[in-house]
């Protein structure tokens, strides 16, 4: 009763400390007003002018028949009323698009200036954002004369550095607002480059490029890590320039900035409360079973069955051929293989049959041997042993299945085991060991290669019964308890949860509440 | 930690790679031992010595004053006209082991085995065209084109088991992870 009431209660709290974990998005570090109006001193005009952009209101497009015009309003400071002084029509030409242009040639150098945008809709009069100071410069001529239709690029703006966040250090991100040329399938804006140098006032020397468009939908912004030799502790200024129809326009430098490398990955706090549940639950029922509980462990075909195996090939006088995969020992799945290989060994050390273990990696040979020989010498049978039993073959995955084809093929072993990670080669080892009439108990983790095996093979253990199988095989209590813990910590209470989870994933999904969409995004996969 | 991670993984390669010197020198000593006692066999070690010689000889020693990786040497001319076809070969005979396992594998003998026949010809034939021609002169609705039903049972049936067996495997690493950790399972080690 205490056990159900506990998980009960971890199934219901657990959501709540999960949530708590749960590391949301950040807040963004852009603004998108209406309109969204930026006003700079015309590029290459040597008269001096301004000029502002701003993103058409909805209705404004190149298929609508007719639009209210904008009202053009300039002012000497923020607060003084402002002054109309130009419209821009509905069939006025577009700087693109989606964005409006207007030509302030009346500014005059010197003084500074705040404008804003308004149109009268039907809506009603829909004001942009007060955009100001800016002061009217002569520039040094382009390269080309200056005309008043000729389009301007205006750069990214609010660009923010800082370093890149749950990672090892030597990067640093950079965000930024687009520039409002940056249009989607635009044919003329050919993306950004970034800058960087160690100091503000350079030199600054390109580091990187990255094409259009927003990058994060949810906050807005274009982002963008720089990688390249990025010296830990080193401070870096960055700007980013956008490129449109053979022409640049810089961002403001942002900096300094240090990349530094993080302890802890903090997006993964939801992984670290799951994984200590399962270690916890893990540890809980090894001490358990130390103290002397019964713990039930469900029957396991496979490996009821490697008795009988072992002694088919010892009635019939055959070997048995153990094939612990094709990875190395840097792979659970081997080393899953090899404590089985232990077992294994040992029963055919008590029936004094032989057995043959070919390998695909010279570590795992190395291993192999070891546990083959403890095994024959735990049996009493030490005489029995010799190091020619594990041999390796090659590393080459079809060399070896062609290898371990001409073994079977030659000396027709009586059982054959498959235990550990196998690819491509799995379902030639076993058709060829199914067609000498072996017994066959395959074990993979490795999910595209079980139908092969459950198609050709007697008994396959499939996932995480491989890694049952040491202990189901020893008995031994503290390892049956850590497979109880594991099904206990791991199974029932993710399944759980992934039960609650599909429930208000699919109540979101009919309904407007943000906070249940909220919640059932926690555990979405990104 | 990252860069621990990567400094352990480096190592263990370049002991990987020393390593492999064990394993080849055992597989030389068992194909001599072979052919010098004439064991049952022992012809198939001399092909496995003649080749295993073939290769390192010509690797080392002929690759005119080239790496012997790059495209012309003589080791890559074996790579491509000796190993790339053996290669191949091994690699078609699953074609022809996927059709055998098939024909035992799909046999209506309980129900079980009746849905998995159902769904295996679901599969192949809705990912041919044959499939919607075949849904078409039946006259089926778009949805149940035998492609839609294929992209269905793959897309949510097979992806709901594998996922499954997925999460049971990953629960089963970390706890054989936390067995090795602890020193409860040692038996990879030799012990008990």
């Amino acid at each position: 009763m205490n056990r159900i009431l506990l998980s009960i209660s971890l199934i219901i709290i657990l959501p709540f400390v999960v949530w708590l974990a749960h590391k949301g998005p950040g807040e963004s570090s852009v603004s998108y007003p209406p309109y969204d109006l930026v006003v700079m001193s015309t590029p290459g005009d040597s008269a001096g002018s301004i000029t502002l952009n701003w993103f058409s209101l909805e209705g404004d497009d190149e298929t609508a028949q007719a639009f209210p015009e904008y009202k053009i309003l300039r002012s000497e400071a923020a607060e003084e009323p402002f002054d109309e002084i130009g419209v821009v029509s509905f069939d006025s030409p577009r700087a693109t698009p989606k964005t409006r242009q207007f030509r302030d040639t009346t500014a005059v150098i010197g003084p500074s200036y705040f404008y804003k945008v308004s149109c009268q809709t039907a809506e009603g009069i829909i004001e942009s954002n007060i955009y100001g100071p800016v002061q009217s410069v002569a520039q040094p001529p382009g390269e080309e004369p200056i005309e008043i239709k000729d389009i301007i690029l205006f750069p990214p703006t609010q660009l923010r550095v800082f370093d890149t966040p749950d990672d090892n250090g030597h990067s640093i991100t950079l965000e930024w607002k687009i520039s409002p040329n940056d249009i989607p399938k635009s044919l003329m804006f050919n993306g950004y480059d970034i800058f960087r140098s160690t100091s503000q006032d350079g030199p600054f020397e390109r580091v990187g490029e990255t094409t259009g468009g927003i990058s994060d939908q949810e906050r807005g912004v274009k982002t963008l890590a720089d990688g390249k030799e990025v010296r830990d502790g080193t401070s870096y200024y960055y700007y980013v320039e956008a490129k449109w129809n053979g022409k640049t326009a810089r961002s403001n430098i942002a900096g300094p900035v240090k990349s530094r490398q993080q302890w802890f990955h903090t997006g993964r706090g939801v992984s670290l409360v799951l994984l200590g549940i399962l270690i916890t639950s893990i540890l809980f029922y090894i001490n358990y079973a130390k103290a002397g509980k019964k713990l039930f462990i469900r029957k396991i075909a496979g490996l009821e069955a490697v008795d009988e195996a072992v002694g088919r090939a010892t009635e019939m006088g055959k070997e048995i051929l153990f094939i612990p995969g094709i990875q190395d020992m840097n792979n659970m799945q081997t080393i899953a293989g090899l404590t089985i290989l232990g077992r294994v060994a040992k029963m055919a050390a008590e029936y004094e049959t032989k057995l043959d273990v070919p390998v695909s990696r010279s570590l795992v040979m190395v291993a192999a041997r070891e546990i083959v020989k403890e095994a024959y010498l735990n049996a009493g049978r030490p005489d029995f042993y010799n190091d020619d039993m594990v041999y390796y073959l090659t590393d080459d995955q079809f060399g070896y299945a062609a290898g371990v084809d001409g073994h079977m093929m030659r000396r027709k072993p009586a059982t054959i085991f498959y235990q550990g990670a196998f690819f491509a080669e799995s379902l030639i080892l076993a058709e060829t060991g199914n067609s000498i009439g072996a017994i066959q108990i395959a074990g993979t983790a490795m999910p595209a290669q079980l139908p092969f095996f459950v198609a050709a093979c007697d008994y396959t253990l499939i996932g995480e019964e491989l890694f049952a199988a040491s202990a189901y095989l020893s008995k031994e209590a503290k390892l049956l308890g850590s497979l109880k813990g594991q099904d206990v910590g791991g199974k029932l209470v993710f399944f759980s949860m992934a039960l609650v989870f599909i429930i208000l994933a699919t109540i979101a999904s009919f309904s407007d509440s943000g906070l249940i969409a909220k919640i059932a995004r926690i555990f979405s996969v990104n | 930690m990252g860069d621990l991670a990567d400094t352990f993984s480096d190592w263990y390669s370049i002991i990987s790679a020393f390593a492999i010197w064990l394993g080849a020198l055992n597989l030389m000593k068992i194909s001599i031992e072979k052919v010098s006692k004439k064991q049952k066999d022992w012809f198939f070690a001399i092909a496995t010595i003649v080749s295993f010689l073939l290769i390192v000889i010509v690797g080392f020693f002929f690759s005119g004053g080239r790496q012997f990786l790059d495209l012309g040497t003589r080791f890559d001319w074996l790579y491509r006209y000796i190993y790339s076809p053996l290669s191949a070969t091994m690699f078609a005979l699953l074609a022809f082991f996927v059709a055998s396992a098939s024909y035992r594998a799909f046999r209506a003998r309980n129900a079980q085995a009746t849905v998995l026949l159902l769904a295996a010809f679901i599969v192949m034939v809705g990912r041919t065209p044959f499939g919607d021609w075949m849904s078409s002169m039946l006259f089926l609705p778009e949805g149940w084109r035998i492609s839609n039903l294929t992209n269905v049972i793959m897309n949510y049936l097979n992806v709901a088991g594998q996922r499954a067996i997925m999460i049971g495997i990953a629960l089963g690493i970390v706890s054989t992870s936390l067995r090795i950790i602890l020193g409860i399972e040692r038996s990879y080690l030799g012990g008990e």
